[in-house]
C-alpha cells in the first residue's frame, strides 16, 4: 500500500477537519472546511477575531484531526496530523485561496471578509511535519501508520 | 431555546469526539468514541500507551469538539468545549464504566482486560469534565449560532 497515496484519498473523501491550537498549555480546537494541495498541506478560510486564528499567530504548532463519519462497530479510519500553520500574505494567500477554490466556492459574505471588510477573515495553510493513519479498512495487520513529511 | 438540551440532544445523536491534549505547547488531536452522563461529562476508553493518554497524564487541561459529517452547503452544527480530563480508577472507575456500556454494550472485562500479556495494550476509562461548551448551530440559532454554556 502506497501509504501517501491512502492519505491523499482519505483527505479528497472528507471536507471538515479540526485544527487545535494551544496557548498556556491548554489547547483549543475549531472546525473548518480544508483542502488539501498535492504536498498534503492544508488550506482553509477563518476570521482572524476567532480563537484558533489568533492562538496561531502566538504559536505555529498545530494539530489536525480529519474523521469520516462511521459508528462504534465499523471498521475505524481517521487521519490525524501535526505541523505548523500561518496566515498567508500577499502572493502566498493568492494560491492559498485559489487551491481552495478548487473544492468550494466563495459566498458573498465571505468574499467581503476576505477582502478586509466587517470581521476580516484570512486564508491559513497547515504543513504537516507527520501525519498518523488508522485503517482498519486497508491496513487490518498494521492500521496505525505514520508518514513523516 | 434550551442551551443545554441542545448540548445534551447534540452529545446523544453523535458518537465521536475528538480529544486534544498538548504538552509544553504542542497540541495533539486524537478521535474517540464517547458516552455522557447527565451533568455533561464525556467518558471515552483508550490505551494507556497512546499519545493522548499519556499527555493527559501530564496535563489534564484539554479541550474536545463533536462534530457529526455535513456537507459544505449545509447548515453547520458542532460543539467545542474545554476542561479537565482524568483516567478513573476503582468505584469510580466501576460506577461510570456502566454510563459507558449503556452506550456500547460489550463485556467489560473484555474491554479493560485483554486476554494480551502486553502491558501497552491496557486500556482504561477517561472522564472529561466541561468547563465551558460552545454550541455552534445554525439550525435553531440562525442569527447568532455561537451559544456559550458553562456547567
Amino acid at each position: 500500500m502506497d501509504l501517501k497515496k491512502l492519505v491523499q484519498d482519505y483527505l479528497a473523501s472528507a471536507q471538515v477537519m479540526q485544527i487545535a491550537t494551544v496557548h498556556d498549555n491548554r489547547p483549543w480546537i475549531a472546525t473548518v472546511y480544508y483542502v488539501a494541495d498535492s504536498e498534503l498541506n492544508l488550506y482553509w478560510i477563518s476570521k482572524g477575531m476567532r480563537r484558533h486564528s489568533r492562538e496561531l499567530e502566538k504559536n505555529s504548532h498545530v494539530a489536525g484531526s480529519v474523521v469520516v463519519n462511521h459508528v462504534y462497530g465499523e471498521k475505524v479510519r481517521g487521519l490525524q496530523v501535526e505541523g505548523t500553520a500561518e496566515q498567508l500574505k500577499g502572493v502566498e494567500a493568492e494560491q492559498g485561496l485559489n487551491v481552495y477554490k478548487s473544492r468550494f466556492w466563495i459566498v458573498e459574505e465571505r468574499e467581503k471578509a476576505l477582502a478586509g471588510e466587517n470581521e476580516p477573515a484570512y486564508v491559513y495553510r497547515l504543513k504537516p511535519e507527520r501525519y498518523v493513519l488508522i485503517d482498519e479498512v486497508n491496513l487490518p495487520d498494521n492500521p496505525r501508520q505514520e508518514l513523516k513529511m | 431555546m434550551d442551551v443545554r438540551k441542545l448540548i445534551s440532544e447534540y452529545f446523544e445523536s453523535a458518537q465521536l469526539l475528538q480529544i486534544i491534549t498538548s504538552i509544553n505547547d504542542q497540541p495533539w488531536a486524537a478521535t474517540v468514541f464517547f458516552a455522557y452522563d447527565d451533568d455533561l461529562n464525556l467518558y471515552w476508553i483508550s490505551r494507556t500507551d497512546r499519545r493522548h493518554s499519556q499527555e493527559i497524564n501530564q496535563n489534564h487541561n484539554v479541550a474536545g469538539v463533536i462534530v457529526k459529517y455535513h456537507t459544505y452547503s449545509e447548515k453547520v452544527r458542532g460543539i467545542q468545549l474545554v476542561g479537565t480530563a482524568e483516567e478513573l480508577m476503582g468505584e469510580e472507575e466501576e460506577k461510570c464504566m456502566q454510563i459507558y456500556q449503556k452506550r456500547y454494550s460489550f463485556p467489560r472485562a473484555r474491554v479493560l482486560n485483554p486476554s494480551t500479556e502486553d502491558e501497552n495494550e491496557k486500556k482504561v476509562l477517561y472522564r472529561l469534565k466541561p468547563t465551558y461548551i460552545v454550541l455552534f448551530d445554525e439550525v435553531n440559532f440562525p442569527e447568532n449560532p455561537r451559544q456559550e454554556f458553562r456547567p
